[in-house]
């Protein structure tokens, strides 16, 4: 891989007009996506707003003195609709019992066998987490009060999916447009027959990995930064992203294995996207080296990806369990999960960091995987 | 030197290329066959875009495949489709080629603005190749071909697009540059090769059919071409080879193993010789 190589590849990438439109499509879907549910919350952002101008004065642990600093402040509907949710407040976590919720999500559904063991045996773990948040009353962190269960799932959920997804699929596109240019535009002859020969593959690679994660971190910059703008947040980004406002339907509280502040779960989120983004690209350029063409190479990424993701939900409803957990260390599945990354993560992880340890794995196998299509590419006709 | 040594090329059961042995000196080397015999296969397997089945290719008796990146590195290649990137210049596409030859860019700027000036290209260096003709196109296919000042120059039915000028252009130009190396120029077209190649390579049924001089090749015939009027009936064994405009009227070159009546004896060119080794349709 030469240097001078790779700013040929890259220079070549984004002259195709479909790079910067799909980049500019993905960056108009994000700031729609931000700027619609602003619009329709308007009332929240407000109110978001206001609590995070009054945090500085009344504090931001609940409690008599929170209550007390906030009957002082002068009187409008937003003071009294946050002395009203945060009123009376308790340390939600002491005492919280995670073999209990272990046991009730296993329940629930119903699942069996040495699987409901492993789960069961992950929320025991479980316990110290909880602990050790209950031990920094993070529950009693004020955050954005009610505000939190429209604010939260929105920043961490809906535009993150969003942002990885995007990532993920632009990251693909470009890897397989890279490892099929050359056919495309009927040069491949020409170009697999000079010094460089097929190892020019090695510089696309790079320069399309380059392309997706510069892209991506371009999409996560102006997301969150038009996100910013619009919910005037200050200290709130600071608040625990555990905190017992943020409450998640089927899941309960957003517990943690390790204590986050929204900013830094924030962060921690993107950046395990970002690692997503490395393996998606490889496995996008491997797809494309193997099947000899970009559209043949979307298709078969496209189908493996479609049947890993009904295969782990169809097992998951035939009861086979172990398949189900199985399905959780493929990358497609980590992804369908992002929005509840570092949680116990309910009956989908098996123990402490699971998303650190796929993706560490599908870095390392997509790497491989992506080095044997190059060897195999290497002894590959070019008919 | 570069040899071909017993080299086949299979795909699966259809057999392209059959036990070919060839070697290559200083010099041009006409590959002539028709379309479907496997220049284009021999070709590619010199430049290592296809692997032989059987045999193998050496320069100076190393192994090519071995020598991987060194060995293309001494190659310059126009291949028969010859693709380009519409939105370049010939300029920035010979710079990319440079780069993929890992030419440095100091020696590599010269040498390309040298280059397109040998090809004519000189004027339009810097205008996008969307608008260019075929055999502008083709001339910047040439031009990348010789950006290393190869030791081996492979050129891949090099004259498709050209109009009649840019032929003679062409053939003066391959004759400049087969002084100090060896130029393979596979072609169907008699007229591309027969004053400018020393050997001429002829495939038949996908196996080697000769190699020989022109002259040797057009030698075998001497004594069975002659030239009958157009209408005049031929014997069981006499072949038509092609029909022309001659002094008297239309007039057909005919092989015969006896003058037939009224035939006037010519002399035997490499397009007799063509078209009477590929009679039958043969490849």
């Amino acid at each position: 891989m030469s240097g001078a190589l790779i700013k040929w590849e890259l220079k070549k990438l984004w002259s195709l007009p479909m790079v910067p439109i799909f980049l500019a499509l993905c960056l108009g879907l994000d700031l729609f996506a931000a700027g619609i549910t602003w619009y329709e919350q308007r009332d929240a952002a407000e109110a978001a707003a206001y609590i995070a101008d009054v945090t500085g004065q009344v504090g931001r642990r609940m409690g008599p003195e929170l209550d007390a600093a906030l009957a002082a402040l002068p009187e409008r509907p937003l003071r009294d609709a946050l002395a009203a949710s945060v009123a009376g407040k308790k340390d939600v976590y002491e005492g919280y019992d995670a073999a209990w919720t272990g046991e009730d999500l296993i329940r629930s559904f119903g699942v069996t066998g040495p699987a409901a063991d492993l789960i069961r045996a992950k929320f025991e773990k479980f316990q110290a987490s909880v602990d050790a948040l209950a031990a920094l009353d993070v529950s009693l962190d004020m955050a954005a009060a009610y505000v939190t269960s429209e604010l939260y799932p929105h920043l961490l959920m809906t535009l993150c999916r969003l942002v990885t997804g995007e990532g993920l699929l632009f990251a693909m596109l470009l890897a397989l447009y890279a490892a099929g240019s050359e056919r495309v535009s009927r040069t491949e002859q020409t170009v697999y027959a000079t010094r460089r020969g097929r190892a020019v593959q090695k510089s696309k690679w790079a320069a399309s990995l380059l392309s997706a994660l510069g892209s991506y971190m371009l999409l996560c910059l102006v997301t969150v930064g038009v996100f910013a703008c619009l919910w005037r947040l200050g200290p709130i980004w600071g608040e625990s992203v555990s905190t017992q406002f943020y409450v998640l339907p089927f899941f309960g509280y957003f517990l943690t294995w390790r204590p986050f502040t929204l900013a830094g779960y924030l962060a921690a989120e993107l950046a395990l996207g970002l690692g997503l983004v490395v393996v998606f690209h490889s496995l996008a350029a491997a797809a494309g080296l193997l099947a000899g063409d970009m559209y043949r190479g979307f298709l078969a990424l496209f189908v493996l990806m479609a049947v890993s993701v009904a295969g782990t939900s169809m097992a998951g409803n035939a009861g086979l369990w172990g398949l189900y957990l199985a399905g959780f260390f493929l990358p497609t599945m980590l992804w369908m999960d992002v929005g509840t990354w570092f949680t116990h993560g309910q009956i989908d992880t098996l123990f402490r960091d699971q998303e650190l340890v796929v993706l560490g794995l599908w870095l390392v196998l997509a790497g491989l995987l992506f080095l044997a299509a190059c060897r195999r590419f290497a002894r590959k006709d070019v008919v | 030197m570069l040899s071909v040594e017993n080299v086949t090329k299979k795909y699966g059961s259809f057999t392209a290329l059959e036990d070919i042995s060839l070697t290559f000196e200083r010099g041009v080397y006409g590959l002539l066959a028709p379309n479907g015999a496997g220049k284009t296969t021999l070709i590619k397997m010199l430049v290592t875009l296809l692997f032989p089945t059987g045999g193998v290719i050496r320069w100076d008796g190393r192994d090519i495949l071995s020598m991987g990146g060194d060995w293309r590195g001494m190659v310059g290649y126009l291949p028969q489709q010859f693709g380009y990137y519409k939105s370049c210049s010939p300029r920035s596409f010979m710079a990319y080629m440079a780069a993929l030859q890992c030419m440095d860019r100091k020696t590599a700027r010269p040498r390309i603005d040298q280059l397109l000036d040998l090809v004519g290209l000189s004027d339009v260096r810097d205008r996008k190749m969307r608008a260019f003709s075929g055999g502008m196109l083709q001339r910047v296919g040439i031009a990348q071909a010789m950006l290393t000042d190869p030791a081996v120059l492979i050129l891949d039915e090099p004259t498709a697009g050209l109009d009649p000028k840019e032929r003679v252009r062409f053939r003066n130009l391959i004759h400049s540059l087969a002084s100090d190396r060896i130029v393979i120029l596979s072609t169907h077209i008699v007229s591309d090769i027969e004053t400018i190649a020393d050997r001429i390579v002829l495939l038949r049924d996908h196996k080697l059919y000769a190699c020989d001089s022109p002259a040797s090749i057009c030698r075998q015939l001497a004594g069975k071409i002659y030239a009958v009027p157009a209408g005049t009936s031929l014997g069981p064994g006499d072949l038509p080879l092609s029909e022309y405009q001659g002094e008297a009227g239309a007039m057909v070159r005919v092989f015969s193993e006896a003058p037939p009546a009224g035939a006037a004896a010519v002399t035997p060119g490499l397009e007799d010789a063509f078209l009477y080794i590929y009679r039958d349709g043969q490849t």
